[in-house]
């Protein structure tokens, strides 16, 4: 009984801590990141475990985390609601070659973020040759670039 | 299959009013997560300045130091005092609830001899100089969740009364 609850106590607590730091901060990875990651595996192995390293125990755990997350992934499919809670829904950031000012101050992505994701993406050169900008869900940027209309 | 909705020439599944109350929800989640590290830091979670407490005055033939909050399988103390015991032993005991609760994992200095009661365990140190105040730690491990009481006294002497939190 006890693994079962550390372990979905684990995965909740991570759960809401990850959609509470944000969705761009699954998306841009930094080297330090990593290393936070996996401080953060060390630190809630030793509270997974307990003082019980059965492979009965470590089974249990496995089982639990799999569960939940086989559980979630259904729920997410069956109900929208949960899939908006579980997941956020994407955001346009730059809508007709105009920015949303106010959703990429909230988001934390600036137009230097939108820039790199157009270089990357579409090679383009500048601000003025994006139609539309998305923040995904997964946390990366979407871009979407104007048509080159043939003129005179 | 829900319809994506289209916002311009987009077919995408935004919801702003959605995505202002996720806002709303993310910012009282970052103030909780600090506000969860303060309490943390002021002892609140575990020990620290807000856990310190005491039992009995420190002229007191008795007196405890120990930790308001605790958690489960974390080190732990109860720090004793004793001023002027009498005789040529101190006879420190300790209620049995408390050590269904919480486990022993050394005394320091170590007792002469531990001896079971019907409700207590006695533990008897040997004094060196009797009439001198001398201290007794108990290094201890909570295993049970939740709120803990226990009673700790000398044997044809004063006891106290003590009730710790302990965190999962």
């Amino acid at each position: 009984m006890d693994s079962v609850l550390r372990g979905a106590a684990v995965y909740l607590f991570l759960l809401v801590i990850f959609r509470l730091t944000g969705k761009r901060s699954l998306d841009q990875v930094t080297t330090f990141d990593f290393v936070l990651l996996l401080i953060i595996s060390e630190t809630t192995q030793q509270a997974l475990l307990g003082e019980d390293f059965s492979i009965t125990n470590c089974f249990l755990l496995v089982l639990t985390l799999f569960a939940l997350d086989q559980g979630f992934s259904y729920l997410k499919e069956r109900s929208r609601t949960v899939a908006r809670l579980m997941e956020g829904l994407p955001l346009v950031l730059f809508e007709n070659g105009k920015p949303h000012e106010d959703r990429m101050d909230k988001e934390a992505v600036d137009a230097k973020d939108i820039l790199e994701a157009a270089r990357g993406q579409q090679g383009l050169e500048r601000l003025d040759q994006i139609k539309h900008a998305v923040l995904e869900r997964h946390g990366g940027i979407s871009i979407i670039p104007k048509q080159e209309e043939a003129k005179g | 299959m829900d319809e994506v909705p289209r916002i311009g020439d987009l077919q995408i599944d935004q919801d702003l009013a959605h995505q202002k109350r996720a806002w709303a929800v993310r910012r009282a989640g970052r103030a909780a997560m600090v506000l969860l590290v303060l309490a943390a830091l002021a002892g609140l979670a575990g020990p620290g300045p807000l856990s310190e407490a005491r039992a009995g005055d420190s002229g007191d033939p008795l007196a405890l130091e120990y930790n308001r909050f605790t958690r489960r399988d974390a080190p732990a103390e109860l720090r004793l005092r004793l001023n002027r015991p009498q005789g040529s032993e101190a006879r420190v005991w300790l209620g049995s609830d408390y050590l269904e609760g919480a486990e022993i994992e050394s005394v320091q200095p170590e007792p002469d001899r531990v001896e079971a009661g019907t409700d207590r365990t006695v533990f008897v140190f040997p004094l060196v100089e009797p009439g001198n105040a001398t201290a007794v730690t108990f290094y201890l491990k909570p295993r049970q969740v939740g709120s803990l009481a226990g009673r700790v006294g000398l044997e044809g002497g004063p006891s106290l009364r003590f009730d710790q939190f302990v965190y999962p």
